[in-house]
């Protein structure tokens, strides 16, 4: 059967590792270490394309396309607003510092008005 | 800037312990470090880099968990003989150290211990200790005053500016891919969106449409990944009488083979007991422990669902991602959408976050962090 994932293929070599040179022909306690040990690079790596990826939009907005994880897509209409990397400065209608701000007049009504328990 | 003077009453280590980190000296400081921190009741993810620019000096998912070490330890057992442990290294040594979860169910539950370990994620984001560190605190949906304030005393004088946000909402931030915004069929998840984010002490349910989701936007339930290793353990101790098997096992079983939906049988689990190995068939305990997760959930979905103007609902049921440990649990995805679709909800899409979930808050965080104008950054105060 083909493996539907990675993980599936990894479980498969696995299983056919120890059929042919026994249960105990690899380590558990060294395979999970090398197992979180490349998990964490390729996180490390996904962090690293991600704010990379958010900078160089930033620098050329209109030309470049990256994603570091293909992320889902749905149809709808586009914002009318490019949106660059975010910045303290940015005045974009989705900014996230316009979000902090709803934010912090958000708590700033919830202290004059406690809230729902 | 005023540099925050420690409050005594709030660093109470346990007896005998002192902190691995000294407590910072007064600051000549030149250097600013912004921070997204996701501080979670399992595991923490903290990501740092210097302001102004985008660089990523430090990127690190650990346990949430201080281990002070038990008083005659002979010299050597512990590296550097230190005298606290943290993360990995605290459960490394577990039979040497008191281990302390700082948080429970979203909340700080160990003062002193979260104070420990705040000081650790400081010497890890700035090992020198002079720099300036802002940092963005991702922190449960609707969490009360009382647990905010907790988490500023905690980080008086081991932080300098704070902002605690919302995890759901720094979830969409930080899932939000920034190269596509503005594409064609790309969909800002910061636009319309609804976020299950489902941790180890708390569920919480977010819709994020395209202003900062008011408290009606949120909802958070006391009921996530440690709830159901409640149930299971429970579950196996009535089947297994004396089985001997840890909450941290039961962890590892479920985090192995839990699901949602239809019992799935048979699930063969090898485990030891009384050091010896049995097969356990843990069909049935793991889909009922797990499947309370649902009916928990599934109610808050609706009613967010509900709130939602006629205008955006359409869109919003399109675009509805579990996030967290419990996005993990096999079928989570399906069973969700399969109920709002037999519920009548229109061609409801629920999706996954995918592997990198344990980052997205934390990445959310910083981007919070780098936007965030001057004036937005809260000073700590004694
Ligand atoms: N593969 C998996 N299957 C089922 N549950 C899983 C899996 N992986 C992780 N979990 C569970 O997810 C939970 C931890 O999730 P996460 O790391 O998002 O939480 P946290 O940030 O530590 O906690 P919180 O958000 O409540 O503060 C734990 O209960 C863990 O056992």
């Amino acid at each position: 059967m083909t493996p539907a994932t990675a993980e599936e293929e990894f479980l498969q070599a696995l299983t056919s590792v120890r059929a042919t040179y026994g249960i105990t022909s690899i380590d558990e306690d060294a395979l999970k270490e090398i197992v979180a040990t490349e998990g964490n690079r390729v996180a490390d790596a996904f962090v690293i394309a991600e704010l990379i990826a958010s900078r160089l939009a930033a620098q050329q907005p209109a030309t470049i396309s990256i994603s570091a994880t293909p992320k889902t897509s749905i149809s709808k209409p586009p914002p009318s607003a490019p949106t660059t990397f975010p910045t303290g400065n940015s005045s974009s209608p989705l900014s996230i510092a316009d979000f902090i701000d709803g934010m912090l007049s958000q708590e700033k009504r919830d202290v004059h008005q406690p809230a729902h328990p | 800037m005023s540099t925050p003077v420690i409050a005594d009453k709030n660093v109470s280590t346990p007896a005998a312990q002192t902190p691995s980190s000294p407590v910072r000296p007064v600051k000549t400081t030149s250097k600013t470090m912004l921070a997204g921190f996701d501080l979670g009741t399992n595991k923490s993810c903290i990501l740092a880099g210097p302001a102004g620019s985008n660089d990523l000096a430090l990127s690190k998912v650990l346990p949430t968990v201080v281990g002070y070490v038990k008083e005659g330890i002979v010299d050597g057992i512990i590296a550097g003989n230190a005298t606290i442990l943290f993360g990995e290294e605290a459960l490394n040594n577990m039979l040497h150290v008191d281990l302390i979860a700082p948080i429970a169910e979203g909340v700080i539950a160990h003062p002193a211990a979260t104070r420990d370990f705040f000081q650790r994620i400081r010497s890890l984001i700035d090992p020198t200790g002079l720099a300036e560190i802002r940092i963005v605190v991702g922190i449960p949906a609707n969490t009360s005053d009382k647990a905010r304030e907790d988490i500023r005393q905690c980080s008086l004088g081991i932080f300098d500016r704070i902002l605690l946000v919302p995890e759901p909402f720094l979830s969409a931030l930080g899932f939000r891919d920034d190269t596509r915004i503005g594409q064609n069929g790309y969909v800002d998840p910061v636009t319309n969106s609804l976020f299950i984010d489902i941790g180890g002490g708390t569920s919480d349910l977010c819709r994020v449409q395209g202003c900062f989701p008011s408290r009606e936007d949120q909802i958070c339930i006391p009921f996530a990944g440690d709830a159901i290793d409640e149930i299971l353990h429970n579950e196996l101790n009535r089947l297994y009488p004396n089985n001997g098997l840890s909450r941290h096992k039961v962890r590892e079983i479920k985090e192995a083979h839990a699901y949602v939906g239809p019992v799935r049988k048979p699930i063969d689990v090898r485990v030891i007991m009384g050091g010896k190995a049995h097969m356990l068939e843990l069909g049935e305990a793991l889909g009922r422990a797990a499947n309370t997760l649902i009916e928990k959930i599934y109610p808050a979905l609706t009613t967010l669902i509900a709130r939602a103007s006629s205008d955006s609902v359409t869109t919003l049921l399109q675009n509805i991602i579990v996030t967290g440990g419990g996005s993990q649990i096999k079928g989570i995805d399906a069973v969700l959408q399969k109920r709002l679709t037999d519920d009548g909800f229109e061609s409801p899409k629920v999706k996954l976050a995918g592997l990198d979930y344990k980052r997205y808050v934390a990445i959310g965080a910083l981007k919070a962090a780098r936007a965030a104008r001057e004036n937005q950054w809260q000073y700590l105060l004694t």
